[in-house]
């Protein structure tokens, strides 16, 4: 069995995400795994409507913000732990942190989850919920609050 | 970030949540952490007098079978160096798990789960997606390694095996599942209810291909299998697992 050997960590560099790459930092150290960064981004849906932006307008400077963030993250993290790589994804976040996760032969994924409750938590969390359901590899999912504070 | 130092591994004897706690337990040594395993039954829908034994005597029995099934689940694995206690909790299985973390001030709560094995499943969300959505700590979900990553199968002949049980106790939790409605509150008929309870708590060992690696856990669930079986039988739940 071969757990925390290659952690992805899904960051979308809110503070639950972040949360997460801690805890993932810290196993990745204690295991000796490797780390690898996920960020994904999607061209929002008001790009296909009548606002004037067509996707192609709104896909460069998306694109080049997430990769900077990403970028900055991938930076800080590996000064503390070299063995960590980033990846940059385009598409639905669920989807493309399987993939990504598939991809990098990864055997653990660790993400955040917003600690709120109610109907507000239910949506927010379902990009979590859902990697959960479908992931073949075991998640560990951090919670943003401690004692599921919003 | 605070430390991993208690795990708490919730365990129905099944073979995914007895996955997970092997899993658990490697964690454990390595991070120098206890692991609690606990168990939840329920035993309220049981408590109805079919005539040949009475509710009272029901429910100590199914208590008493959960206790040495939990027993067995923990003696087996106590000679790794790992602290491995137990818990025992009755009521919905889900909110006793987050319960007994938050009583433990668990670190870390590592559970199995089957994932997208079935539709009504996923639409119904499983234990292990509540206690996600609920347990204030980090939480480890694990599937059994599936067809698709045959690498990482310990055993070849373990694997054909384990996917048939799954799909016997998918079948199994979902007929109870939707005859109980989403909230866990069963309104079914006895049998359907019974159907429920098996579903989703004590009863995951009924007609569970046992496992040839330890026989005390076999005759723990041996025992468990008799204590249900008595009751299913005075409800006219038939044993649709066992007849495989």
């Amino acid at each position: 069995m071969t757990m925390f050997k290659h952690i992805v960590v899904p960051i979308d560099f809110g503070e639950p995400s972040m949360g997460a790459l801690d805890l993932a930092l810290e196993l990745a150290r204690k295991f000796e795994a490797k780390l690898t960064l996920v960020h994904t981004y999607e061209i929002p849906m008001y790009a296909y409507s009548t606002s004037g932006f067509s996707a192609v307008d709104l896909l460069t400077p998306i694109e080049d913000a997430a990769r900077q963030q990403l970028g900055e993250a991938f930076k800080a993290t590996k000064a503390k732990w070299p063995r960590t790589d980033a990846v940059l994804r385009r598409g639905v976040a669920w989807q493309e942190i399987l993939t990504a996760a598939e991809e990098a032969h990864a055997d653990t994924i660790v993400m955040g989850t917003h600690g709120r409750r109610g109907i507000e938590h239910a949506l927010l969390g379902s990009v979590a919920e859902k990697v959960v359901r479908l992931s073949k590899v075991p998640v560990l999912t951090v919670r943003s609050h401690q004692g599921g504070k919003s | 970030m605070r430390p991993i130092r208690k795990i708490l591994v919730p365990t129905d004897f099944g073979e995914v949540a007895s996955y997970a706690l092997d899993r658990a337990i490697e964690l454990a040594a390595k991070l120098d952490a206890t692991v609690t395993v606990v168990h939840v039954y329920e035993y309220s829908l049981w408590a109805i007098d079919t005539g040949r034994a009475s509710a009272p005597d029901m429910a100590r029995r199914i208590k008493q079978a959960a206790s040495e099934a939990l027993s067995a689940a923990i003696q087996r694995r106590s000679s790794g160096g790992v602290v491995v206690s137990g818990a025992l909790r009755e009521g919905i299985a889900w909110s006793e798990i987050v319960e007994e973390a938050r009583a433990l001030d668990a670190d870390l709560i590592v559970i199995g789960t089957h994932g997208r094995r079935s539709l009504p499943r996923a639409l119904l969300g499983s234990v292990a997606e509540k206690v996600v959505r609920h347990a204030g700590m980090p939480v480890l979900t694990i599937h059994l390694p599936s067809e698709e990553h045959p690498a990482k199968v310990s055993g070849g002949s373990k694997k054909r095996s384990a996917s048939h049980s799954h799909h016997e106790e998918d079948i199994l939790a979902v007929s109870g599942a939707i005859a109980g409605g989403t909230t866990g509150a069963f309104a079914g008929p006895p049998g359907a209810a019974a159907g429920a309870v098996i579903g989703a708590g004590i009863g995951m060992a009924i007609g569970k291909a046992l496992d040839d690696e330890d026989d005390r856990r076999k005759q723990a669930e041996a025992k468990l299998d008799r204590e249900i079986g008595v009751v299913g039988g005075n409800l006219g739940l038939a044993q649709p697992r066992r007849a495989s």
